[in-house]
C-alpha cells in the first residue's frame, strides 16, 4: 500500500465519521423534537386546536371554560378591583405568592393555602373574561384547580362561585382556629409516650387482622383451584 | 319401631337447633360439594392459625403495656381488652366452623381500633377548637362550612353504620356485642359515644335512630340502623346537601322517597330540603328528561323546577337563610360539634386531605408525626415486635386461574358480607344489615335461609338462578360446564345471591386487601331506591333514550348492580349508543361489563343525544372516543392519528367510565384511564382477573370519594398476588388504578384516616407516579392525578399570572409580591413570623 493511499484511505475513513457524526446529531435532534412535540401534545386537549381564548367560541367550550360572573366574598377584593383585570391581576399575584414563591412553608400555613385557593379560583375564573388569555395556560390551570378541590372534596363540577365560597369560609374557619390554637399545638406535638405506644399496638393488631382476612380467601381460592385441578 | 321414629326425630331436632344456634360453613359449602367444603376448611384452618398469632399477640400486648394512666391510654386498654374478648369468640366461631361470625367479629375489632384511634390527638391534624360560629360567620358561610361537614361527615356515618351492622352479625351469633360497646363508651371510645357526636352535629338525629332523644344502648336496634338512608337517619337538611354530595346519586334518589312518604319528617325546612336534593342531583349531572321519568317512582312531581335556585352558591344562601330563620345558635353549635369533636371524623378527614394537597404542593413531609408513628419509632417497645410473630401475608402461586379465584371468593361471601351494606349508599334490601339478619344464628328462620343470602335477588327477581348463574360463569371463565357442575360452582353462586361479574370482583377485591363489603356498596349503590331501579327497568324494556343513558353514565349510575337489572337489551343499548360493537350483552350485564363488551373502535361516534348528556363537546365530525380521550388522556400506545388506531379489543367497561364520572371526572380523563387499564391488564395476559381488579378498583376509587378513609382496607396493597399471568395482571390493574383519574380520591381518602402501617405500605406499594411531578411528587404513585396536575398547574402559574399582570407570555411572572397588602384590610407581616 502506497503513502498516497493510506492517505487516501484516512480521508476516508473521516469523511464517514464526519457523516456518522452529522447523521447522529441531525437524528437526535429530530427525536428531542418529536418528544418535545409529543410533551407538547400531551398537556392540553383543545390547546391544539385554539391557541387564545378569543379564538374559542364559548358555544363550543365545555361549562367549566365560561366565565361566571360572581359577586365574590366580602374582603376578597377591595374597592381598587373594580374590573375583572384588576381581580385578576391581584389574584394572580397572591396566587403567585402562595402556591409558587412560599411553597415551602404550605404544611404549616394550611389555613393561609386554604383561604388562597380561592383567589386561584377566582384567577381561572376572571382569565376566562380574558380574550387574550392562552388556552393552553387555561387547561394547565384547570387541573390544578380540580387538585386543589380534591382538598375540600369540591366536585370539580362545582361552579366557581360556590368553591370559592367553601375555600374563603374554610380559610377563615382555619385562620381563627390557628390564632386561637397557636400555643396549644406546640404542646401536642409530644404525645405521651404510654399513649403513642398504644396507638402502635392496636394500628398493627388492625393490619394483622386485615391480613388474616386476605389470607382466608387466598387460602379458599388456592384450595378452591386444587380442586378444580382435580376434577379437570 | 316406635323407638327408632323417636330417635330420628331427636336427632332431627337436635340437628336442626343446633343449626339455629350456630352457622356452620363448612358444613353448609360441603353440602354443595367436596370441593367446596374443602375451599372453606382451608379458609377457615388459616383464620384460626392466624387468628390465633393475633389473640397471643394482643394477650403479650396487654401484659407488656400494663395499666395505663391517662384517660386515653385507659381508653386505648379497654379497647385492647375488648378486642381480645371479640378475638376468643372468633376463634371459638371457628372451631365450631362458623367463618361468618368470625370475620364479622373480626370486623368489628377493625372497626373499633379506628374509633379509638380517632380520638388520640394528633399534632399533624387541624385544630378547630374553641370557634365561635355564629359570630365570626355569615349565614352563607356557615352553609357552605356544613356543606363541607356534610361531606366529609359522610364518611364517618357510613362507618358507623358498617359497625352497627357487624353489631348486629355478631350479637345474632351469640357474642355480647352491646356489652363490649358499653365497655368502649364508659371510656368515650364507643358506638354511643359516637352517635351523641353525630347528633350534635347533625349528622344523624337520635329521635330519628333510637325513638328517644338519648341514646340508650339496650335499645339500640343496630340492624335498623345500619340500613337506614340519610333521610331516615334524620341528618340536618345542610349537612345532607353536602353528605349527598359525596354519596352515590342513588343517596339522593332514596331520600327523596323517605321524604315524599314522609313530608314532616324536614318540619318547616321541607321544601328548601327537597329543592337542595334535586339541586344535588342535578350538580352530578342528572338531566330534566331522567328526573322526569323518576318523579312517579319518588311520588314527587315537578322535580325539575325543584332544583330552579337550588344550585351551588344560590343553594347555600338559601339554606343559610332557612337556617338563620329557624335561629342560628343551633347551627353554630352543629358547626361547633362538627368541626372541633374528634368523634365525629370531620377534622380528621379535613386535615388528611388538605395536608396532602400541601404536601404535594410544596414537596415537604410535615415535620410532626402522629401518635401511631411516634410509637412504632419508640425504642424496644412491644409494637415494633409485634409484626414479627404476627400472621405473612400468603403468596399466591403462580397456577391460580380466574375459576379459583371465583370459587374462593363465593366461600368468603357471606361471611364478608353478613353484616350487611350501610344503608346511606342505598344499597337493595336484600343486602343490607336487616335482611342479612335473617341469615345469621339465632335469627335465621331456616337452614336454607342460613345458607343463602337474599342479595340481588329482590332486584333480579327470577333471572339469577342457578342456571343463569353457571352459564355467566363458563361465558366469564371458559370453564367446562360439567366440571363447574361437579365442583358445585353454580350452586354456590345462586347462595351468594350476587352476579358472577360481583363475585369476581370480590375475588380480585379480597385477594388485594381492599375491604370487600366497601367495593360492594359501591357496585350496588342505588338499587335500595325505587326510582333507580325503575330506571334500569326502563333501559330492560328498551324505553330508555340515549339521553338519559348519557345521564346514567355521567351521575355514576352504571354500575354492576344496574348493568345486571338493565339485562342484555338495556345492555346492547348502552354499549351501541357509546359506538361499541358486538360483544355478548347477556354477558356484559352478569359480569357487570367485565365481559362480553365488545370491541370499541377508536373513530367510532357516540351517539350525540348521550354525547351531550355526559358533557362531552363533540367536533365537527361528532363524537369520537378518539377525540373525547384527547391526546392528553390517550393512554400510551395510542399515540398518532385516529385513523393509525386498531379498535379496542374486549371494549371498555363502561360502569369503570361511570364510577369515574360520578365523582365528577371529565369524561375523556375517565376513558382515558380505563382504557389504560384495560390495555395494560390485556398485555400482561390475564383479562378477567386484570378486568375484575379494574372493576374493583374503580369501585374503590368511587367508595374513597364517598366515604374518605372509611373505605380503604388496612390490607390494601399487601402485594404476593403472585408471579404468574394473574397476579401480574392484578397487580398492573390495581396500579393502573391507583395512578389513574381515581388515583386522587384514594390518596385522599389514605391520606386521611389514621395512618396505621397498612396505609403506608399501600401506599409506598403503588410505586412511581406517572410523568414528573417535579416538586409535587413527595407522596409517590398513589398521589398520581393530583401531584401531576399540580405540577403542571405550578408551572403554568408564572405564565398565567405574567398574562395577568402584563408581560407576554412565557414571562416568569409578577414582581416581587406585595406583603403587606393593605387593600384588604388584612395587617401586614407584622411583628410575628406568619405570612399573610
Amino acid at each position: 500500500m502506497t503513502k498516497n493511499d493510506l492517505l487516501e484511505s484516512k480521508f476516508f475513513l473521516i469523511f464517514v465519521v464526519k457523516i456518522f457524526l452529522f447523521t447522529t446529531l441531525i437524528l437526535m435532534f429530530l427525536i428531542s423534537f418529536s418528544e418535545a412535540k409529543k410533551k407538547k401534545e400531551k398537556d392540553c386537549l383543545y390547546c391544539n386546536e385554539y391557541e387564545k381564548l378569543k379564538d374559542w367560541p364559548e358555544s363550543e367550550r365545555p361549562e367549566a371554560f365560561i366565565y361566571e360572573e360572581l359577586n365574590y366574598p366580602e374582603g376578597m377584593f377591595t374597592k381598587k378591583h373594580k374590573t375583572s383585570k384588576k381581580r385578576q391581576g391581584f389574584a394572580g399575584k397572591k396566587v403567585y405568592h402562595r402556591f409558587v414563591k412560599a411553597k415551602s412553608s404550605l404544611n404549616k400555613y394550611q389555613h393561609l393555602m386554604i383561604r388562597d385557593m380561592s383567589y386561584f379560583e377566582a384567577l381561572f375564573n376572571e382569565m376566562l373574561n380574558d380574550p387574550k388569555a392562552s388556552v393552553e395556560t387555561l387547561e394547565g390551570l384547570k387541573k390544578g384547580r380540580e387538585a386543589m378541590r380534591m382538598s375540600l372534596q369540591i366536585s370539580p363540577k362545582a361552579k366557581t362561585s360556590e368553591a370559592v365560597l367553601k375555600f374563603w369560609a374554610t380559610g377563615k374557619m382555619l385562620a381563627i382556629a390557628h390564632k386561637k390554637n397557636k400555643k396549644k399545638k406546640k404542646k401536642k406535638a409530644k404525645i405521651d409516650p404510654e399513649i403513642s405506644e398504644r396507638a402502635a399496638v392496636l394500628a398493627n393488631m388492625k393490619k394483622q387482622i386485615a391480613t388474616a382476612k386476605v389470607n382466608a380467601q387466598r387460602a379458599a381460592t388456592i384450595e378452591a383451584q386444587k380442586q378444580i385441578e382435580v376434577t379437570n | 319401631m316406635f323407638k327408632k321414629i323417636l330417635f330420628k326425630t331427636l336427632f332431627l331436632i337436635i340437628l336442626f337447633s343446633t343449626n339455629l344456634l350456630n352457622a356452620n360453613d363448612i358444613s353448609t359449602m360441603s353440602g354443595i360439594s367436596d370441593a367446596a367444603g374443602n375451599s372453606a376448611q382451608a379458609a377457615a384452618d388459616q383464620l384460626a392459625a392466624d387468628a390465633g398469632k393475633v389473640t397471643e399477640n394482643i394477650k403479650g400486648a396487654a401484659d407488656a403495656l400494663g395499666e395505663a394512666k391517662s384517660d386515653i391510654g385507659k381508653a386505648l386498654d379497654t379497647s385492647i381488652a375488648q378486642a381480645e374478648s371479640a378475638m376468643a369468640f372468633a376463634q371459638e366461631s371457628l372451631a365450631k366452623g362458623d367463618i361468618t361470625s368470625a370475620v364479622q367479629a373480626m370486623s368489628m375489632v377493625e372497626s373499633v381500633t379506628d374509633m379509638a384511634l380517632g380520638v388520640i390527638p394528633d399534632p399533624t391534624a387541624l385544630d378547630m377548637e374553641g370557634i365561635d360560629f355564629g359570630k365570626e360567620f355569615s349565614p352563607d358561610e356557615m352553609a357552605a362550612l356544613s356543606s363541607i361537614a356534610g361531606q366529609m361527615g359522610a364518611g364517618k356515618v357510613v362507618a358507623m353504620q358498617k359497625l352497627a351492622g357487624q353489631m348486629s352479625a355478631v350479637q345474632g351469633a351469640g357474642f355480647d356485642a352491646k356489652g363490649m360497646m358499653g365497655a368502649l363508651d364508659n371510656n368515650g371510645i364507643g358506638i354511643g359515644t359516637a352517635m351523641q357526636g353525630l347528633a350534635t352535629s347533625g349528622m344523624v338525629d337520635m329521635k330519628s335512630v333510637m325513638g328517644t332523644e338519648g341514646f340508650d344502648m339496650g335499645a339500640f336496634d343496630p340492624a335498623s340502623f345500619a340500613s337506614m338512608n340519610v333521610a331516615e337517619m334524620g341528618m340536618s337538611p345542610a349537612m345532607m346537601t353536602g353528605a349527598l354530595e359525596a354519596l352515590p346519586v342513588g343517596a339522593a334518589t332514596a331520600a327523596l322517597e323517605t321524604l315524599a312518604a314522609n313530608p314532616e319528617a324536614m318540619g318547616q325546612m321541607g321544601q328548601t330540603m327537597t329543592g337542595a336534593i334535586v339541586a344535588t342531583m342535578s350538580a352530578k349531572g342528572m338531566g330534566d328528561e331522567m328526573m322526569k321519568s323518576m318523579e312517579v317512582s319518588i311520588g314527587m312531581e315537578g322535580m325539575t323546577g325543584m332544583a330552579e335556585g337550588m344550585k351551588g352558591i344560590e343553594g347555600m344562601q338559601e339554606i343559610g337563610k332557612a337556617m338563620a330563620d329557624m335561629g342560628m345558635e343551633n347551627m353554630a353549635k352543629s358547626l361547633s360539634t362538627a368541626f372541633a369533636n374528634p368523634e365525629v371524623g370531620i377534622a380528621g378527614a379535613m386535615s388528611g386531605s388538605v395536608g396532602m394537597i400541601s404536601q404535594a404542593i410544596s414537596g415537604k413531609a410535615p415535620k410532626e408525626k402522629n401518635a401511631i408513628a411516634q410509637g412504632a419509632e419508640m425504642k424496644d417497645s412491644f409494637a415494633s415486635k409485634m409484626s414479627e410473630a404476627g400472621p405473612e401475608a400468603i403468596e399466591m402461586p403462580e397456577n391460580v386461574s380466574e375459576s379459583g379465584m371465583m370459587m374462593g371468593a363465593m366461600i368468603m361471601a357471606k361471611p364478608s358480607l353478613a353484616g350487611g351494606l350501610p344503608g346511606a349508599m342505598a344499597p337493595p334490601k336484600g343486602m343490607t344489615a336487616a335482611a342479612m339478619g335473617n341469615v345469621l344464628g339465632e335469627n335465621a328462620t331456616s337452614p336454607e335461609d342460613m345458607a343463602a343470602m337474599s342479595g340481588m335477588k329482590d332486584v333480579m327477581g327470577d333471572t339469577m338462578g342457578t342456571a343463569e348463574m353457571g352459564e355467566a360463569m363458563a361465558g366469564m371463565t371458559g370453564m367446562d360446564p360439567a366440571a363447574m357442575d361437579k365442583l358445585g360452582m353454580a350452586d354456590m353462586a345462586a347462595q351468594t345471591g350476587l352476579t358472577p361479574g360481583m363475585v369476581a370482583s370480590m375475588g380480585a377485591a379480597g385477594i388485594a386487601g381492599m375491604d370487600v363489603s366497601v367495593v360492594m356498596s359501591t357496585n350496588v349503590a342505588g338499587l335500595g331506591s325505587k326510582a333507580v331501579v325503575g330506571i334500569a327497568d326502563m333501559a330492560k324494556n328498551g324505553n330508555l333514550s340515549a339521553g338519559q343513558m348519557g345521564d346514567m353514565m355521567e351521575v355514576g349510575l352504571v354500575n354492576q348492580g344496574t348493568m345486571a337489572a338493565m339485562g342484555a337489551k338495556g345492555m346492547e343499548g348502552l354499549s351501541s349508543a357509546m359506538g361499541m360493537e358486538g360483544g355478548d350483552m347477556g354477558l356484559a350485564a352478569m359480569s357487570g361489563g367485565i365481559a362480553g363488551m365488545g370491541n370499541m373502535d377508536m373513530n367510532a361516534e357516540i351517539n350525540p343525544e348521550m354525547a351531550a348528556s355526559m358533557g362531552i363537546t363533540a367536533g365537527p365530525e361528532g363524537a369520537k372516543l378518539g377525540d373525547i380521550m384527547g391526546p392528553g388522556a390517550k393512554p400510551e400506545g395510542m399515540e398518532g392519528a385516529l385513523t393509525d388506531m386498531a379498535p379496542m379489543e374486549g371494549g371498555m367497561n363502561l360502569g369503570q367510565v361511570s364510577a369515574a364520572m360520578g365523582t365528577g371526572i371529565d369524561p375523556g380523563a375517565a376513558m382515558g384511564s380505563v382504557a389504560k387499564g384495560a390495555m395494560a391488564a390485556n398485555e400482561a395476559g390475564a383479562g378477567l382477573a386484570g378486568a375484575a381488579m379494574g372493576a374493583a378498583m374503580s369501585a374503590q376509587g368511587a367508595a374513597a370519594s364517598a366515604m374518605g378513609s372509611h373505605a380503604m382496607g388496612a390490607a390494601m396493597g399487601i402485594g404476593g398476588m403472585g408471579e404468574g399471568a394473574m397476579g401480574t395482571a392484578m397487580e398492573g390493574s390495581m396500579q393502573e388504578g391507583m395512578t389513574g383519574a381515581m388515583g386522587g380520591a384514594m390518596a385522599g381518602a389514605m391520606a386521611g384516616g389514621p395512618s396505621g402501617p397498612g396505609m403506608g405500605d399501600a401506599m409506598g406499594a403503588m410505586g412511581p407516579g406517572p410523568g414528573d411531578p417535579g416538586a409535587m411528587g413527595g407522596l409517590g404513585g398513589a398521589m398520581g392525578d393530583p401531584g401531576g396536575a399540580m405540577g403542571g398547574a405550578m408551572g403554568d402559574i408564572g405564565g398565567a399570572v405574567g398574562d395577568a399582570m402584563g408581560p407576554g407570555p412565557g414571562e416568569p411572572g409578577p414582581g416581587p409580591y406585595d406583603p403587606g397588602n393593605p387593600g384588604q384590610g388584612q395587617p401586614g407581616p407584622g411583628p410575628g413570623p406568619e405570612p399573610q
